[in-house]
Formats: C-alpha cells, sequence, structure tokens
C-alpha cells in the first residue's frame, strides 16, 4: 500500500534553535497514529508542517503524493486540522463560524447548516448554535473546533490534543468517532499527552523527543515487558525516572520548620 | 451599509478571477471580517462595547458618530475664513485622526494571529487572503470616511460653489493615500524594532492616547481657535508648516482656486500632487510586500513556540525592594490587606482593560486642568492674572480629583480573569474587608496621591503658596470622599467581576454619589475658605479622623457584607 503521508528528513528551527532534527516517517491511510512527546519535543510544529500553517522548513514532506509546499491548496482541501490552542473566531456563533469554514471548502450553505447542526446536536450544543462563543467554556469551543476540522468530510484528520478540556462523556464521544472515522478508511494523526487514549485507539505509536522519533510502532511491539503501559514505556523512552524520589522530595518540603504571621 | 459593500465584491468577478481571487472565499471572509468588526470593541466606542445581542443599526449609530467628528472639523473651515488656513487645520486634524483609528482602533483586526489557525489550514489561495484583507480596510474606510468629509462638503458647495467640491474629494483622496502611507510606516517600523506582544502593548498605548488627543482636541481646541486665530490669518505664511503634508493640500487649493502663484506654494501644491502617486508606488512595490512577510512571522511568533517568558523582576533580584513593597509594608495592615494591595498593584499594572478605562480618566483631568487656561484670552501671563482674580477655582479642580479616585476603586471589581477570584474562597480569609481596603490603599498610594500632588503642585503654583491648607483639606477631604463611597458602593472583591457588569449602571449610580458627596463636602470647604479661612486648618485633623473611622469599618466588612457572583 502506498503511504499516504510521507516525510522525508524534516528539519525545523527557531532562530537557530533547531526544533526537528531530520524526522523521516511513512503513514498509510486508514491509521490512526498516536504522536506523543514531552512538552516542545516537537508534535505540534511536525502537525503544522503537515497542515500548510508552515511553510519554513527543511526536507521533503508530502500528501497523496502532493508537496505541502507547492501543492498547499489540493492538500487542504483533503485534510481536516484541530489546533492545539482552542483558537476561535469568539465573537461569532458557531453557527456563524462554522458557515464561515465550510464555505471556505465551498460546501453549500445548505449541507454546512445541516452537518454541523447535526454534528453539535451528538456534541450537546444543539441549544447553543446562535450564541456567541466568548460566553462558552473551554470545552464548548473544542467541540466548535472539532465540528469545524471534520466539517467537510477530510481524508486525513490532523488532531492536536483534541480532547482538550472535554468533560468525560464528550472524551468518550470523540474517542469513538475517531475509531469510527478511521475505519471509514480515514488517516488519523493524533497529538495528546493523553497516554491512557492514545494506548487505547492508536494503531501505531510514534514518539518525539527533542525533535527526534525515538520509538515507532504499535503499542504491543512498543513495549518490553508483559503488563506496562504507555506512560511506563514514554517515561523509559525519554530517560525520565526516579519520579517516586521527586515525589518524595516534594513532599519532604513540609518537613522542614514552618513560620507564620499571627 | 455592510450588505451593500459585501454585493459589491461579486461586480468585480472578472478582476477577481484575473488576479487569481476566488470571489466566493473573498465574500465569505471579508463577510466574516465585518461580522467581528461590528462585535470588537473598538478605541472609539470602548466605553459601550461589550453587548452580548446583536444591535441593529449599529453601523448607523458609529456613521453618526463619525458625522458629529466631521462637523467638529467643519468647524475648523468654519472658524478660519481663509480658505486655505481652514483646509490646512481641517486636513491636518483629519490625517491625524485617520491615522490613529487605524493605529488604536483597527490594528488588532490587522495583526489577527488567529487567521493563521482558522483561514490557513483552509483551501483558500494566500492572494484571495491578502486581497480580503485590502478590501476589509478599504470597506472600513469607506465607513469612516464618507461621514466625516459629508459635513465639510455641504459647507464648500454651499460657501464656494460646486467647483470647490469638486476640488475637495480628490483633496480628500490623496489626504487618505498619504495617511495609509504613513501607518504602513509606522507599522513597519514597529514590527522591525519590536516583538509581537511589545508591538501590540504600543498600540495599546496608542489607544489610551488616541482618546486623550481626541477629548483634549474637542475640550480645547475650538476655545483656542476661536480665541487667539479667528479672521482671514493665512496659516500658510508659516514656511514650517511645509513639513506638514495637510499644507501641500492647502496650497493645491491656493493654487488652483486662488490663484496664488507665491513660489513656496508652488512648490508644495506640486509635492500634494505627487504625493498620491509615490505613495501608492512606495505601499505597492516594498511596503505591501514587506508587511505580508512581517505579519506571517508575527503570527508564527504568536503561536506556543516563541513567546518568552515575561520576566518580573522579584525583589529578591533587585538592589531595593520595590515601592510596591515599601508602601505596601508601611500602610498595611496586616498580611490580607497586604495581599489585596499588592495583588491589585500587579493586576492593574499589567491589565490592558484596566488601563484602556482608567487611564483616560487622568487625560481627562489634566484636560480640564488645561482648559482652565483657554478662560479668556491674551498670552500665558494675561491668562494667570484674569485666574489669581478667581482664587476658589483651585478648589474645582481639586474635588475634581475624587471623581478619578473613585473611578479607580470601581474598576479595581472588574477583569477579564473573574473567575480567578475562586482564589479568595478557596483560602482562610477571616475578613475579607481587608482585601477591599488593601484595594482601595493600592488606588490612592499608586494613582491618586501622585496625581494629586502634581495637581496641588500645579496650583500652588498659579495662586500661591497661601492656599496650602486648602490643598491639604481638600485631600483629606477627596480621601474621606472616596472611602465613603467605596463603603457604600464596593462590596465586591477586587477583580471578581466581569466587565459586562461594569455597564450595568453601578458606575453612574456611583459617579452620582461622588459628585454629590464631592459638592457638598467642597462647598463646605468653599464657606469655610471664604468665611473663615483658620476653619480650614481645624479641619484637616476632623477630616482625617473620620476618614481613618471610615476606613476602619470597611476594613471589618466580614463576609456577609460581600456579594458573591
Amino acid at each position: 500500500m502506498e503511504p499516504i503521508i510521507r516525510i522525508q528528513n524534516l528539519q525545523k528551527f527557531y532562530g537557530k534553535k533547531e526544533v526537528l532534527h531530520g524526522i523521516n516517517l511513512s503513514i498509510l491511510p486508514g491509521q490512526i497514529i498516536g504522536y506523543i512527546g514531552a512538552n516542545g519535543a516537537g508534535k505540534s510544529t511536525t502537525v503544522r508542517i503537515l497542515a500548510g500553517l508552515d511553510k519554513q522548513f527543511n526536507g521533503e514532506v508530502s500528501i497523496k503524493g502532493m508537496d505541502v509546499r507547492q501543492d498547499a491548496l489540493a492538500i487542504k482541501r483533503i485534510i481536516g486540522y484541530i489546533p492545539e490552542l482552542n483558537e476561535i473566531y469568539d465573537v461569532l456563533t458557531p453557527k456563524e463560524f462554522l458557515l464561515t469554514v465550510g464555505r471556505l471548502h465551498d460546501l453549500s450553505d445548505e449541507t454546512i447548516l445541516q452537518r454541523s447542526t447535526d454534528m453539535l446536536v451528538y456534541f450537546g450544543l444543539g441549544d447553543q448554535l446562535d450564541n456567541r462563543m466568548d460566553t462558552f467554556s473551554k470545552g464548548m469551543r473544542q467541540k466548535v473546533l472539532l465540528v469545524s476540522g471534520l466539517l467537510h468530510n477530510p481524508e486525513i484528520i490532523f488532531m492536536d490534543e483534541p480532547l482538550s478540556g472535554l468533560d468525560a462523556n464528550a472524551v468518550i464521544l470523540v474517542k469513538e468517532i475517531i475509531v469510527q472515522l478511521a475505519e471509514q478508511g480515514k488517516t488519523v494523526i493524533y497529538c495528546s499527552h493523553n497516554m491512557d487514549t492514545v494506548e487505547k485507539i492508536s494503531d501505531r505509536i510514534i514518539l518525539i523527543d527533542n525533535g527526534k522519533i525515538i520509538a515507532d510502532g504499535p503499542f504491543e511491539e512498543l513495549r518490553r515487558n508483559e503488563g506496562d503501559s504507555l506512560e511506563k514505556l514514554f517515561s523509559q523512552l525519554t530517560g525520565q525516572s526516579g519520579f517516586e524520589q521527586t515525589a518524595n522530595a516534594f513532599t519532604q518540603s513540609f518537613s522542614k520548620p514552618e513560620d507564620r504571621y499571627e | 451599509m455592510n450588505k451593500l459593500l459585501l454585493s459589491s465584491i461579486y461586480l468585480f468577478n472578472p478582476l477577481w478571477r484575473s488576479l487569481g481571487v476566488e470571489p466566493r472565499h473573498l465574500y465569505t471572509i471579508v463577510e466574516t471580517k465585518l461580522i467581528m468588526d461590528g462585535r470588537r470593541k473598538g478605541a472609539i466606542s470602548y466605553a459601550s462595547n461589550r453587548a452580548k445581542k446583536e444591535v441593529k443599526g449599529q453601523d448607523v449609530l458609529a456613521m453618526a458618530m463619525f458625522g458629529l467628528l466631521g462637523l467638529l472639523f467643519m468647524f475648523f473651515l468654519f472658524a478660519l475664513r481663509y480658505r486655505p488656513s481652514g483646509l490646512f487645520v481641517y486636513f491636518s486634524g483629519y490625517m491625524a485622526f485617520l491615522a490613529m483609528t487605524l493605529i488604536s482602533d483597527f490594528t488588532d483586526v490587522l495583526i489577527d494571529v488567529r487567521d493563521n489557525y482558522i483561514l490557513l489550514p483552509r483551501p483558500v489561495s494566500s492572494r484571495t487572503v491578502g486581497v480580503s484583507r485590502i478590501l476589509h480596510i478599504l470597506f472600513y474606510l469607506i465607513k469612516l470616511i464618507i461621514p466625516l468629509a459629508v459635513p465639510a462638503m455641504v459647507f464648500l458647495v454651499i460657501a464656494d460653489g460646486v467647483l470647490a467640491l469638486l476640488l475637495f474629494v480628490p483633496l480628500m483622496l490623496i489626504a487618505t493615500i498619504m495617511t495609509l502611507l504613513l501607518v504602513n510606516l509606522i507599522y513597519l517600523a514597529l514590527m522591525n524594532l519590536t516583538t509581537p506582544r511589545r508591538f501590540k502593548e504600543i498600540i495599546h498605548f496608542f489607544q489610551i492616547v488616541f482618546f486623550g488627543i481626541s477629548f483634549a482636541g474637542y475640550q480645547l481646541l475650538p476655545r483656542l481657535i476661536g480665541a487667539n486665530l479667528g479672521g482671514d490669518i493665512n496659516l500658510l505664511d508659516n514656511h514650517w508648516f511645509g513639513f506638514a503634508p495637510s499644507s501641500w493640500l492647502a496650497a493645491i487649493w491656493s493654487w488652483w482656486l486662488l490663484g496664488d502663484t507665491t513660489p513656496y506654494i508652488y512648490v508644495w501644491a506640486v509635492l500634494g500632487l505627487l504625493s498620491p502617486v509615490v505613495s501608492i508606488f512606495l505601499i505597492a512595490q516594498f511596503l505591501s510586500q514587506d508587511f505580508n512577510a512581517k505579519l506571517l512571522a508575527f503570527g508564527e511568533g504568536g503561536g506556543t513556540h516563541q513567546n518568552r517568558a515575561k520576566k518580573v523582576k522579584t525583589d529578591q533580584q533587585k538592589a531595593r525592594p520595590s515601592w510596591m513593597t515599601l508602601t505596601g509594608n508601611w500602610i498595611c495592615k496586616n498580611t490580607t490587606e497586604k495581599a489585596g494591595y499588592e495583588l491589585s498593584w500587579r493586576v492593574t499594572q499589567r491589565s490592558r482593560d484596566f488601563k484602556l478605562k482608567f487611564y483616560p480618566n487622568l487625560v481627562m483631568l489634566l484636560v480640564y486642568f488645561l482648559g482652565i487656561f483657554a478662560v479668556g484670552s491674551g498670552n500665558f501671563r494675561e491668562r494667570m492674572e484674569i485666574l489669581y482674580e478667581y482664587p476658589m477655582m483651585y478648589l474645582g479642580v481639586l474635588y475634581f480629583s475624587a471623581l478619578i479616585s473613585m473611578s479607580g476603586n470601581g474598576l479595581t471589581s472588574f477583569s477579564d480573569q473573574f473567575k480567578s477570584a475562586w482564589i479568595y474562597l478557596a483560602n482562610p480569609v477571616a475578613q475579607p474587608g481587608y482585601l477591599l481596603s488593601g484595594a482601595y490603599k493600592m488606588i490612592m498610594v499608586r494613582f491618586f496621591i501622585p496625581m494629586y500632588i502634581v495637581l496641588g503642585g500645579l496650583t500652588m503654583a498659579i495662586w500661591g503658596p497661601l492656599i496650602i491648607g486648602d490643598i491639604l483639606l481638600a485631600m483629606v477631604n477627596v480621601l474621606l470622599i472616596s472611602i465613603c463611597s467605596s463603603a457604600l458602593n464596593t462590596n465586591n472583591l477586587p477583580f471578581s467581576l466581569p466587565w459586562e457588569e461594569a455597564s450595568k449602571g453601578r458606575s453612574f449610580g456611583l459617579a452620582i454619589l461622588t459628585m454629590l458627596m464631592s459638592t457638598i463636602i467642597g462647598g463646605l470647604h468653599f464657606l469655610l475658605a471664604f468665611y473663615f479661612p483658620i476653619g480650614v486648618w481645624l479641619m484637616i485633623p476632623l477630616s482625617g479622623l473620620l476618614f481613618f473611622r471610615v476606613l476602619h469599618y470597611y476594613q471589618n466588612f466580614s463576609w456577609r457584607n460581600i456579594s458573591l457572583n
């Protein structure tokens, strides 16, 4: 099977700082990729490059054989992007915001309204369609962002911390949606700190640390011992250990003498 | 108005397509931006912003406001009968207003990094996004310029005939193009010299200055022009004005309609005629490309990766404790009050909303003070002599400062991060009154007292050292008025209410109460100073005692006195 995403020797610099050190990746269609790493490891930067938001990089990046720099428009028609930053035009209502996004994908207003209303109802926002989003909670905005990324039925979906701010029921729903989208043949690149979710839904896990891929494969292949969790694996691979001692030192802070104002 | 402007987009479909712009995308982006314009807060209308409900005819209202401003500008044409002089002042005011509006009111729209996350991942060409930005600015300008220009156009047709109007319209156009060049240059200079975060801070500073200048202009200019210039004076005689592009426009008028062929008028007129061509060339050839590149870099800088932490020096890092720590240690009674004092100090120091709402009040006080000098006529010395004959005038200014101190106190209840007020509830605060008094003391120490020292100093410089007793009594009385007003009105913890609440009549009630108290106490002070001057000195300790009594009462507010939202 032909890879749907191909990354060759991807390098990215912020000023003089190299944040991606020559990444190589091939992703097959219909997979759920769990893209994990510590804060600042380079996850969001990779996804921003794939989504066509950042064209200042070295190396080759192609989606369905199209170069992300040369064929940006064609690529953007087939991808959906859900950003990490909860960025939204919050003075708009969900309906207005989704109409804008849908029209930019050349969907008819009827289709946009029909689809976005259905999707928002499933997320429990059916009664919020005409309310301005500057009064919304973080979770409500995240639901609108999720709908905006899926509205045009993309083939490839980039999700950067999609569960951020969601309540437990919405988390279950989104996880199930991701699984079913993959079953429909869509490719999902899923960035998250939530190891539990990544472990459960991903076909393949890619671990990035300091701009380098240090592990790549299905969870079953990656774990070293029976019973290990992804969380433990993550700590081992990123060289972080001794949490028990650190926690112990932390709690010992209270044993030092204290002084209070009367 | 928006519908009319938007429907004009489709009239140019062949043009858009030839430029590689998709008309439907263009329409969608501009439509969305115009909706957002209608709901965002601007420097001009920030006092009445934040209405969540759509107000019908808001555009018409805004245009009516610009129309009123246009009337004010028209006044220059009316007051200065020699037309080129009037036009010079008119175009100076117009260009300054347009530049400041674009910088202060429109920057957040132009430098909207959310575009990078919302528009860039969609299948929209960069040309479409670029043209949408230009159209957005153009529509914004149309809505601003037409109502501004109409009063002057009507006046010129009546006063000078249709030919004058035919010349005035292209002059307005030239003035607009030159202003765009100027704004573009300012943007680029700032973008080159500063970081994205600092850039926005500078722009916020512009907003405050803009309000101050608008207010000062509204209060002072008509009086000054009426008093000093009047009549048939030819301002273009002053060759230094040749450095102002507005003089070139006035020179075109002189040369074209009045037949003035004085060499310098001729040179200025040529400069005026050439300037739009040169401006358009510079904008199209160099500045717009550089601007787009910088904007993209700003967008990336606004992301997660390059945000540099804003470092704040702690007292441990400084050689000496800060003014906040020193004063806090000195005037706060306990740690709760000090917590309220320092929290309020830091938040007001860093909150844009607070600065935008409070600092213009300080400017307003300064302008009122300057307004005193606009009384009467003559040079500075003559005006001072007139003022000296009205010794009690300073009492009005000194007591007016109560309104400023109280508005500061009132504003400390509000914040964008009002939900963070959970900290008061989650921590063992036995007497929340100390949090309130901490915030009150902060306003007094940080804003009121320094401002009052300046005001008192200026007052003493005019009316002499004998009025020091009045200055001291007025200060103690203003402290008393403001603490009474706070004790009666402020029962919300610092920064615990959303800004929407500020527009629900609280501030109005507070202002009326403060004015009433100021008038009564100020009136008593006046009577005392007039009939029993020694009583002024006797009243200082009495007022002081009363102040401390009310402060003590305020500090003892319990949770039952606090309104929790």
